[in-house]
């Protein structure tokens, strides 16, 4: 898999394995690395909602018309995801294992099920409707 | 082109209440179908055709396990696949009553030999599932590119052959026509292998990799194993009905050996899992695909004379194994995440829909469903796998004791689940108080 698609799904297992680390270290009570883990994956993810917020969706939305469609769910969910994070950095702050772990879990299903729509129908129709262009756009993506 | 462009919208979902309803629902039902096991007791587990066993049997497969599946069909799909599931906030609910409704009614007319009822029963689950299949069938065919799509499909096209069937016996017990007991294997294989099977192998390539963050299913295995089990049950169903032994057994390898296969990689992949956090789910998953590997060994060991599955008792347990050891394992493991999830979804959406909630820290999923509850009920539910299958090798008292377990697992799954619920609804009007 190429192109956009490509490089977007291997960030979100990425961002998965940064996550599954994190939430290991918190797990076994490595506060020291738990936090190290905790803002590498943390950094990753908001940088790939920028590369989304800021590059796909606006030309997604110009090159499809669609504005009110999928991008208006994914940037409200990214809302959600930016709420997780913030709270998982709280939790990991108080040293409280269980909230930690239970926004984390939170946080898992809420990407997850993100991840699937994106994965299945935005990336591919971006694929699609760019064209030529796709590498261009993913160009400007990357350099977020 | 934009395939599938004009009509994406991911936030067209049914209302909350509409699956949490039937993910209620369905482990009450469920726990009925055990309630009657422990009161019939050893009776009903003399021989396969004992109308109460029957009855209990299909509150669990029906009541259960088909009420969930459907749920999780029109709710997973869309979102899986990026196709919607036509017609999705009416089909779901109608389609979740005529079952709810016609696995009680079938039920009960086999416990009480009442032909009207048994027969009302087989129309109201035939119209659900006629309404479900038609939109499912739809919506997967044009999914048919995504291996998901395509093993839901053949789960779907599975049942159509399983409600047929299904309904053609509820006939015959009301008396309005033969009763085929001849077909009653086909019937099984399809419900098992094909509608339950195929759809586990679906929803556990996307579900498996994401959620625990294993390495990929094989494309191989993805893009195959469903096709092959499809194909096995096709090549079996011919050989058993036109009676060539050697086309049933090639039929019967391939598809049983598809279903283990892909237990066997999904065992594999969770022993090599990133997110090493153990929860009831995992366990849940572990014990599902555990279960489908003794139950292919218990099919080989028939296979070359080891154990005859004419007989009861080995007949049943290769039943228990499939239905409660796999089957009600995993749906119970996956209604776990879905239901806190799809709460406190729900909540979040509220919280951000109202200024002055806005500043409100509602429950994580940990909070709403506290995971104490899950793994003690964990070991209720090993514990009503264990007894059903020796209730089914030695009978007697054994199947009062496995059905009162049975009743104890699922009602206390319905607990911890309505749990989730009552947590939320709090939630939800502290929200609705600060606005």
């Amino acid at each position: 898999m190429d192109g956009i698609a490509g490089f977007m799904t291997a960030e979100h297992r990425r961002c998965d394995e940064l996550f599954a680390d994190a939430e290991a270290a918190v797990a076994e009570g490595d506060w020291a690395a738990a936090a190290e883990r905790f803002e590498a994956f943390a950094a990753l993810t908001v940088r790939h909602l920028l590369r989304e917020e800021r590059v796909l969706f606006p030309a997604f939305e110009e090159r499809t018309g669609m504005v009110d469609g999928p991008t208006a769910v994914m940037r409200q969910e990214h809302d959600q995801m930016r709420m997780l994070l913030d709270a998982m950095r709280e939790a990991l702050h108080d040293r409280d294992v269980d909230r930690f772990l239970g926004d984390a879990d939170t946080f898992m299903i809420l990407t997850q099920q993100h991840d699937m729509k994106e994965e299945q129908v935005l990336y591919p129709m971006s694929d699609t409707a760019f064209g030529s262009d796709a590498a261009g756009l993913l160009d400007r993506m990357q350099d977020v | 082109m934009i395939p599938g462009g004009g009509d994406l919208r991911f936030d067209r979902m049914p209302p909350r209440w509409v699956p949490l309803r039937a993910f209620l629902a369905a482990p009450v039902l469920g726990g009925f179908g055990g309630l009657m096991l422990g009161i019939v007791g050893g009776s009903a587990a003399e021989s396969r055709y004992v109308g109460e066993l029957i009855g209990a049997l299909h509150l669990v497969t029906l009541g259960f396990l088909t009420l969930v599946m459907v749920g999780a069909v029109v709710q997973v799909l869309p979102v899986v696949t990026g196709v919607p599931v036509p017609g999705a906030s009416w089909v779901g609910p109608a389609s979740q009553l005529g079952v709810a409704g016609g696995s009680l009614a079938m039920a009960g007319g086999l416990a009480g030999r009442w032909g009207p009822v048994i027969g009302a029963g087989g129309i109201l689950v035939g119209a659900g599932l006629t309404v479900f299949a038609a939109a499912g069938i739809v919506a997967a065919w044009q999914a048919r590119r995504n291996p998901t799509g395509r093993a839901m499909g053949l789960a779907v096209v599975s049942l159509v052959v399983v409600a047929t069937l299904g309904v053609a016996f509820l006939a015959g017990h009301a008396g309005w026509t033969t009763l085929r007991r001849d077909l009653t294997d086909v019937h099984l294989a399809w419900a098992l292998i094909g509608w339950l099977g195929l759809l586990v192998m679906g929803v556990s390539f996307q579900v498996v990799p994401m959620f625990q963050v294993t390495p990929q299913y094989p494309q191989r295995v993805q893009h195959w194993i469903p096709a092959a089990g499809f194909l096995g049950l096709v090549v079996w169903t011919f050989g058993r009905v036109g009676r060539w032994s050697p086309v049933a057994a090639v039929g019967a390898v391939v598809a049983v050996g598809a279903v283990a296969i892909h237990a066997g990689v999904t065992l594999w992949l969770q022993a090599h899992r990133r997110r090493k956090l153990r929860d009831v789910t995992t366990d849940d998953w572990r014990l599902g695909m555990a279960s489908v590997i003794v139950a292919a060994l218990l099919v080989g060991a028939a296979g070359v004379g080891l154990v005859d599955l004419g007989r009861t008792g080995p007949a049943l347990a290769l039943g228990v194994l499939v239905v409660f050891g796999a089957g009600v394992s995993v749906v119970e493991g996956m209604l776990y995440k879905i239901v806190p999830f799809l709460s406190w979804l729900h909540l979040q959406n509220l919280v951000s829909r109202r200024e002055a909630g806005a500043a409100m820290r509602i429950r994580n999923m940990r909070q709403l469903l506290p995971a104490s509850g899950p793994r003690r009920q964990f070991v209720a539910h090993l514990v009503a796998v264990v007894t059903s299958l020796v209730a089914a090798v030695a009978g007697g008292v054994w199947v009062r004791i496995a059905g009162f377990a049975l009743a104890v697992d699922l009602w206390w799954l319905a607990w911890e689940l309505a749990g989730v619920v009552r947590r939320s609804n709090q939630d939800r009007r502290e929200v609705l108080g600060a606005s």
